[in-house]
């Protein structure tokens, strides 16, 4: 299974290469007898984007690897040592789309292509394997949503705490949590808190640089290509790989990086899949409007009066993560209400949901985080972006998904592409 | 007088500037407002920025014209205020309701933006234009259709508005936009969908121009006028081949547009060509597309073109089919769709039926339990979800046979089908089938009594925990984990003993923890083990130990303890590690013990990796962490085991776990585990931690990267260097390759101001010729030959920092020149004792460097030189050998260095080699920020005002109010200077820049007389990052409660930028932060109970209140922007 973050460039290399080992499809001939899977029954994938997390995508098991493309040859050529014979290297997405032997498309480019190349994707009959967050803005992830549906494509997003792995620095699976809400101790409505008093640390890392001096575009990367249907703007490093995070054209600072991983779990919790906040307001300095930086606080109520408080300063030290009427859950599973482990021990479990790609892919069946409900959670992310660059509070029609009497914010919910690119 | 070339440079930059800026005598007298109104952006938060974005506006259409004007294109200069306080107006002009503001705000910036000579800053206003602008902003941005650069934020800008008027503008500018622009010109008609362009674009669409012909092909299609039918049809059927996926995607585009607008026929035509045309597996992907929409179109009416799919050989067509089943809903649908799977191909019907399934339907119901029976097994697999999710409980007596079967995926699916019942209805018949199943479905029958808490069902796990077959164990002892009690305990110890397995006798110590753990009372949950472990013999003690820290509490730790000292060997080593493995920090002192003690070395490394492993748990202050690894180090003999607790110190990322590190850098032993940790930790992914592209830790990746035997690896650390000093701001002067970035030397400053641009550009030509015959690069490095002159950077510098490494041979002799003059001293150690580094020019200033840090002759050496106005700073080889010093001017000896000019390599007559040059720019202050009207409303109160020293006592020669700052001057003094007012909880901020090895100190709560520190209490302040304080004590490093409080390292930021800082002193709570984060946080009574740190006596934090005040320390720190707010 994948786990985020914080390997070191050698660990890193070392499971890459096992898990590559892995991958080879043997022959039918070589394995034989009983339990081999056909090779036509074998899934096949390519990742488009093979920096940073592309190259983790590489070895995410399920599926073969058949084809890997980047608009950087240093990273075309990076991936393809790592892959092994076999797979092919393309500098253009939509040459890996007509290849029909492909089943799944990764997408680890930067957030800024995720829509294009996932609508695309799904229009070319590919399923989709998307990294987080799912797009860059709202209008995008509504597209993306609709070209998913009618096509009847799978698609996932890259984060999975709302169905495994203890959540962050939380101390426990989200299951437990999840009936400890349904069981309705802790009343209605709740108020969850993510900051660091609730095991959630958020990253600051990803800020921008301002003034930057342009340089020339090294030889490797095609940049016009990277930037798509982003502004042009002049070339610098940081704005490309690895510190793209930090510039609004691209994505959207540490929110962008790590919001999904922390709110769709807390939308999943809050039974909130399938509309999104009313209100969002932000505690920020002032943005610039190129470079994202830092902020204080972002609040989001939902219309049943459910709040989720982001607490970048990690203020609220006291904070339980879930505080309902009748009662609160603190990091750990400590609660107020006596004996709750036990209580809740007795309870059912929730309803199984589909948590491997390659079984939703082969059974056809919608994946856990999907692209209705990971569009929602990516919402909440691109709500805190506005509300952040905006610095005023917002009201938002969860229905019509626009902001309610200002242009401004709804122009940033919907930003024009560059052409030819276009939804 | 005689001017500078520079200076004359930035005259003209000023008039330049001047010029853009509009009415010259408006500008003249806004120009000091508004430069005082940007140094107050960006603004804390949005409150703020409206409050100043609303000053600006009531300044009128002049100041947001000024503010365009310091706009400056990419790399000309910190513009970022500008940037910000531009797109505050934009932001708050927008918002409704203010169409006064709104209008005076973008007809500025669209009249800048007209006025401004560079493009990037023009596509920069109109993207503001682009938040706020309305209908009057399409006839200016409709200006930019036909030019290249701006052609395309224009568009955009235009798109996000959506004024009327628009498409007219559009087509307008499509007769007259070149070739290229007319892509963006075309895309933007599709996305306005207007009719108008229709007729334009079709001629398009049969373009030679790959790009036009298929952006106007989507433009029409995504209009949706009928007439565009026949050239969408033409272009899927004879589209090139690279453009084949797109057509048919595209003429769908164009069909679902038509269906919107009423042309539901049309659209369903369209629909239905494509379905049949795409039907090969191949390309099944368009037709399942078309469905879709054939799906949309007629509803319920679609049924049989969705039966019809199911006979296709694709798959994944027929998959879509299915998902599309469910938009038609009803007991006769479901009807039909049994009738097709009785007639589908096998792999068709399975999937009918797990469709069936999904769908609820219970009148499906029969057709899927018989499906139960079919001879194909993907069939069943189906059908055993599909029955359990229509028929609930009653199909269960058709599932139970699955558990039987010898497909291993039959018994899981019969296995998941029981889970999602409750506990009464599966497990009475799940125990009674166990004993007559088959190993892999008894297996997996347990484990569903596992899952579903069957307590009284345990007796029969426990007979299967004895079972022959591994599988059925291995079932029974996880399920065992899931339902013992305490009193099962005997039972669990019994196949503990008995168990050879080493994964068995895992699983069963996690159920016999799990058993424990169900006592409600946390003290009492070992008393079963501990009384289990008197009585045991060695061999069952050895493994009961193994258990106890799964079951923590302070009598197992004791009966831990205790066994440490048993008699036999196997018991004492299970004890070890069970110590070892401890969750939490109770153990350490144990661990400890054995450490000093033992003779045995297996026991101290598990006891010493313990240890670290309970350290690096803990949740004491990382600086404590470090403290205990520091000591812990010491404990044992053996540089084998140091290497744990070298790792171990990785583990508390940071400057001051780097820098303890890089103290085993010069060990034999433990000096590659330390690299391989140093590098770790700056190759992690973390993408900018400030501290790694620092003085500290750049010199001690050189050093890593010097000792590095093997090329990889040292071309490794050297990428990472580079990669780190890059994130810090650095730039590499020298590209290992060639002379790029580098130009010959013309004359000297003076003589260059004399000469014409003409003559000028002459003698560079015959410069650079000379420059090339004798400077050259070879290996990687920059080799002069003896002959010829100096190098010099292709710019010039102001302020900067800059990193080179030198070489040279016997009685060798350079420098460098800074800003055009000389010079920072390069010799031959042995002729020249004093040593390299040194202003060699200075007659009044110091010249002689303060030591002799020089390697030897033929060796590299590095130079950090830091210049910032007229003074310089030089560490070389990371010792200071200039302290801030005045650089004199040689050129012009009557006046002070100039502000600009390049930097040289000084050719001397004999060869030199240089690498590795990096700079780093600067930044000059922008006007000192002042009080912002939200800390006023929060009670915060001025402490300077910006102009004198009013209201402060003390060294008040020292001090002196400059430009809004407070500067120390050591020369004059520099003591301390305090508040006259006395004050006792209050939050305190302002903003400093420290110089090259800065020290003062904040004193708070302090008297007027004796040491602050001791007497008071001191707020360190301190460059901390100076190779002169790299020995120094946490409690030392800047922001600590001066030796009581160790503070956190690595946040401040390069010098010659300004810092922020706030200070709250509530009670006996102290907290720091700087630049955002919180760096102390103390409560000043638990932090000095027992003694402070620093061994000394600290009477002044007893104390309530008393004086804030700087503390002089001899060195050069600005300060501003102060400001305090007392809290009752």
């Amino acid at each position: 299974m994948p786990k985020p973050h914080r390997l070191t460039r050698r660990q890193f290399l070392g499971r890459t290469l096992t898990a590559g080992a892995a991958l080879t499809i043997v022959p039918r001939r070589v394995l034989g007898g009983p339990g081999y899977t056909p090779p036509s029954d074998t899934l096949t994938k390519a990742v488009v984007g093979v920096g940073g997390m592309g190259r983790a995508h590489l070895a995410y098991p399920g599926a073969a690897l058949l084809a890997v493309c980047d608009v950087d040859d240093g990273h075309l050529r990076t991936a393809l040592d790592l892959s092994g014979p076999g797979v092919k290297g393309y500098h253009d997405f939509r040459e890996v789309l007509e290849r029909p032997d492909i089943d799944i498309v990764h997408i680890a480019t930067p957030p800024h292509w995720h829509a294009l190349i996932s609508i695309a994707a799904a229009e070319a009959g590919k399923d989709v394997w998307c990294e987080k967050p799912m797009t860059r803005t709202i209008a995008e992830g509504r597209e993306v949503v609709r070209a998913v549906g009618r096509t009847g494509r799978i698609f996932r997003v890259n984060t999975w705490f709302r169905f495994e792995d203890p959540f962050y620095g939380f101390g426990s699976e989200v299951r437990p949590i999840n009936k400890v809400v349904r069981s309705g101790l802790l009343g209605w409505p709740l108020k969850a808190t993510i900051g660091a008093a609730t095991g959630f640390d958020w990253k600051f890392y990803w800020s921008g640089r301002t003034n930057l001096r342009p340089e020339p575009v090294p030889p490797e990367l095609d940049y016009d290509f990277w930037l798509g249907p982003a502004p042009w703007k002049p070339y610098h490093p940081h704005r490309v790989h690895g510190t793209f995070r930090g510039y609004w054209d691209y994505d959207g600072g540490g929110l962008g990086d790590m919001g999904m991983h922390y709110l769709d779990p807390v939308q999943f919790l809050l039974g909130k899949d399938d509309t999104s906040p009313v209100e969002v307001w932000a505690d920020a300095p002032q943005q610039h409007p190129d470079a994202c930086g830092s902020w204080r606080r972002i609040e989001m109520r939902y219309a049943d009066g459910c709040v989720i408080i982001l607490d970048g300063e990690n203020r609220d030290r006291n904070a339980a993560f879930l505080e309902g009427p009748q009662g609160k859950l603190f990091r750990g599973f400590e609660s107020d209400i006596p004996g709750l482990r036990d209580r809740i021990a007795a309870l059912p479990d929730p309803e199984l949901q589909v948590t491997d790609f390659a079984e939703a892919v082969r059974t056809r069946r919608r994946f856990a985080l999907n692209e209705r409900n990971g569009h929602r959670s990516c919402t909440l992310v691109n709500l805190g972006k506005i509300a952040v660059q905006l610095g005023r509070p917002l009201r938002f029609d969860p229905d019509k998904q626009e902001f309610i009497g200002d242009d401004e914010a709804n122009r940033l919910a919907g930003q024009p592409m560059r052409a030819p690119w276009h939804l | 007088m005689r001017r500078t070339q520079a200076q004359v440079v930035i005259a003209l930059a000023l008039l330049v500037a001047a010029a853009a800026g509009g009415h010259a005598e408006d500008a003249a007298g806004l120009r000091p407002k508004v430069t005082a109104l940007l140094g107050r952006f960006p603004a804390a938060n949005g409150a703020d920025r409206d409050a100043l974005a609303a000053e600006i506006l009531k300044l009128g259409p002049a100041a947001v014209t000024e503010v365009c004007g310091r706009v400056l294109p990419p790399g000309g200069g910190d513009d970022s205020a500008a940037r910000f306080a531009l797109n505050g107006v934009a932001v708050y002009a927008a918002r409704s309701g203010a169409e006064r503001d709104r209008l005076l705000a973008v007809r500025a910036i669209l009249d800048a933006a007209r006025k401004a000579a560079d493009k990037d800053v023009k596509a920069f206003l109109i993207s503001q234009v682009q938040l706020a602008g309305g209908a009057e902003a399409v006839k200016p941005l409709a200006a930019y259709l036909t030019d290249e650069r701006l052609a395309e934020p224009a568009a955009q800008a235009l798109l996000a508005i959506r004024a009327p008027g628009t498409e007219a503008a559009f087509l307008k500018a499509l007769d007259a936009a070149p070739s290229p622009l007319r892509v963006t010109i075309v895309k933007a008609l599709g996305e306005l969908r207007g009719r108008e362009a229709v007729r334009k674009l079709i001629p398009l669409a049969s373009s030679s121009d790959d790009r036009l012909r298929q952006t106007a092909l989507f433009a029409l299609a995504n209009i949706g006028d009928p007439a565009a039918g026949p050239v969408l049809e033409r272009a899927r059927l004879a589209a090139p081949l690279y453009e084949r996926s797109g057509a048919p995607a595209l003429y769908l585009l164009y069909a679902r547009r038509l269906v919107e607008s009423g042309r539901a026929a049309e659209g369903l035509a369209v629909a239905r060509s494509i379905l049949k045309y795409y039907s090969a597996p191949a390309e099944s992907h368009v037709a399942a597309n078309a469905l879709g929409l054939v799906v949309s179109v007629l509803k319920d009416r679609a049924l049989p073109d969705l039966l019809a799919v199911l006979d296709s050989p694709s798959a994944k067509l027929r998959g879509a089919a299915l998902e599309l089943a469910g938009v038609i809903p009803g007991s006769d649908a479901s009807q039909r769709w049994v009738e097709k799977a009785a007639e589908a191909s096998p792999a068709a019907r399975a999937e009918i039926v797990a469709m069936l399934g999904r769908r609820g339907d219970r009148a499906a119901l029969p057709a899927v339990r018989e499906a139960l029976r079919s001879p194909d097994q993907a069939v069943r697999l189906a059908a055993i979800p599909a029955a359990v999710r229509l028929g609930g409980a009653d199909v269960l007596p058709d599932i139970y046979p699955f558990f039987s079967s010898p497909e291993a995926e039959e018994v899981a699916a019969a296995k998941e089908a029981l889970l999602g019942f409750e506990a009464g209805r599966v497990v009475p018949e799940a125990a009674r089938l166990i004993e007559e199943t088959p190993p892999a479905g008894r297996a997996a029958l347990i484990g569903v009594l596992a899952a579903k808490g069957a307590r009284d069902r345990i007796d029969l796990v426990f007979a299967q925990a004895q079972s022959s077959e591994p599988s059925v164990r291995a079932a029974a002892i996880a399920g065992l984990a899931a339902l013992a009690e305490e009193k099962d305990q005997a039972r669990l110890l019994e196949l503990l003993y008995a168990a050879s397995d080493s994964e068995e006798t895992a699983n069963l110590q996690k159920a016999i923890a799990a058993a424990a753990g169900r006592n409600s009372d946390p003290e009492r949950r070992a008393d079963g083990l501990i009384g289990f472990m008197a009585v045991a013999p060695a061999a069952k003690r050895a493994a009961l130990l193994r258990v106890l820290p799964r079951v923590p509490g302070i009598k197992a730790l004791q009966a831990a303890v205790d066994a440490t000292h048993d008699k036999d060997p196997q018991v004492q080593s299970a004890a070890v590690y069970a110590l070892s493995q401890w969750p939490d920090f109770k153990a350490a002192g144990e661990l400890v013990r054995i450490v000093s003690t033992t003779a045995n070395k297996k026991f101290l490394l598990t006891a010493l990796e313990g240890y670290v492993r309970l350290i690096n748990g803990s949740d004491v202050p990382a600086w404590k962490k470090l403290d205990l690894l520091a000591s812990a180090v010491s404990l044992p003999k053996d540089d084998a085991d140091k290497k744990a607790v070298l790792r171990g110190i990785a583990e508390c990322r940071g400057p001051a776990a780097f820098h303890m590190l890089a103290g085993f850098l010069d060990d034999k032993e433990l000096r590659a585990t330390a690299a391989q940790a140093l590098l770790g930790m700056a190759a992690d992914e973390a993408p900018e931690e400030r501290w790694l592209s620092g003085h500290e830790a750049i010199s001690i990746l050189r050093r890593v990267e010097a000792q590095a035997d093997d090329p990889a690896e040292k071309e490794q650390v050297s990428r990472m260097i580079a990669d780190r000093l890059r994130q810090g701001g650095y730039i590499p002067f020298f590209n290992g390759r060639d002379l790029g970035g580098w130009k010959g030397l013309v004359a000297d400053p003076p003589a260059r101001a004399k000469m014409t641009a003409e003559e000028m550009k002459k003698a560079q030509a015959a410069a650079d010729e000379r420059m090339r015959a004798h400077w050259r690069v070879a290996d990687g490095l920059l080799v002069f030959d003896g002959q010829g002159e100096s190098l010099c950077t292709l710019k010039d510098y102001a302020d900067f920092e800059m990193l080179v490494d030198w070489k040279i041979g016997k009685a060798g002799d350079s420098g460098i020149y800074l800003r055009g003059s000389p010079q920072v001293q390069i010799w031959d150690p042995e002729a020249n004792p004093e040593g390299s580094g040194g202003l060699y020019n200075n007659q009044k200033n110091p010249r002689k460097p303060l030591e002799k840090a020089d390697r030897p002759v033929g060796e590299w050496n590095t130079f950090r030189i830091i210049m910032i106005g007229e003074r310089v700073t030089v560490y070389l080889n990371d010792r200071m050998v200039v302290d801030n010093t005045v650089l004199e001017n040689y050129w012009e000896r009557d006046k002070p260095i100039y502000p600009l000019g390049q930097i040289e390599l000084q050719a001397h007559g004999n060869p030199l080699w240089f690498r590795d040059i990096y700079v780093r720019e600067i930044p000059r202050d922008a006007a000192a920020p002042v009080l912002a009207e939200s800390e006023k409303d929060e009670g915060f109160i001025a402490l300077f005002d910006g102009s004198g020293l009013g209201g402060w006592t003390g060294d008040t020669e020292g001090y002196r109010a400059e430009d809004g700052r407070i500067v120390v001057h050591p020369e004059l003094g520099g003591g301390n200077l305090y508040t006259e007012r006395e004050y006792a909880d209050f939050v305190l901020r302002f903003d400093f820049k420290l110089t090259p090895g800065a020290n003062n100190g904040i004193g708070i709560r302090a008297p007027l007389e004796g040491d602050a520190a001791y007497a008071g209490m001191e707020i360190q302040v301190l460059e901390d990052g100076s190779p002169v304080y790299w020995t120094l004590q946490p409690y030392q490093y800047h922001g600590s409660v001066y030796g009581v409080v160790p503070a956190l390292r690595g946040i401040l930021r390069p010098v010659g930028e300004w810092n922020t800082e706030e200070i709250t002193a509530r009670g006996r709570r102290i907290t720091v932060v700087v630049n955002g984060t919180r760096i102390v946080e103390t409560d000043l009574d638990q932090a000095s109970a027992g003694g402070t740190i620093d061994y000394r006596d600290h009477p002044g934090l007893s104390r309530e209140r008393g004086h804030i005040g700087f503390l002089g320390h001899g060195s050069i720190v600005d300060f501003r922007n102060l400001r305090v707010k007392e809290l009752k």
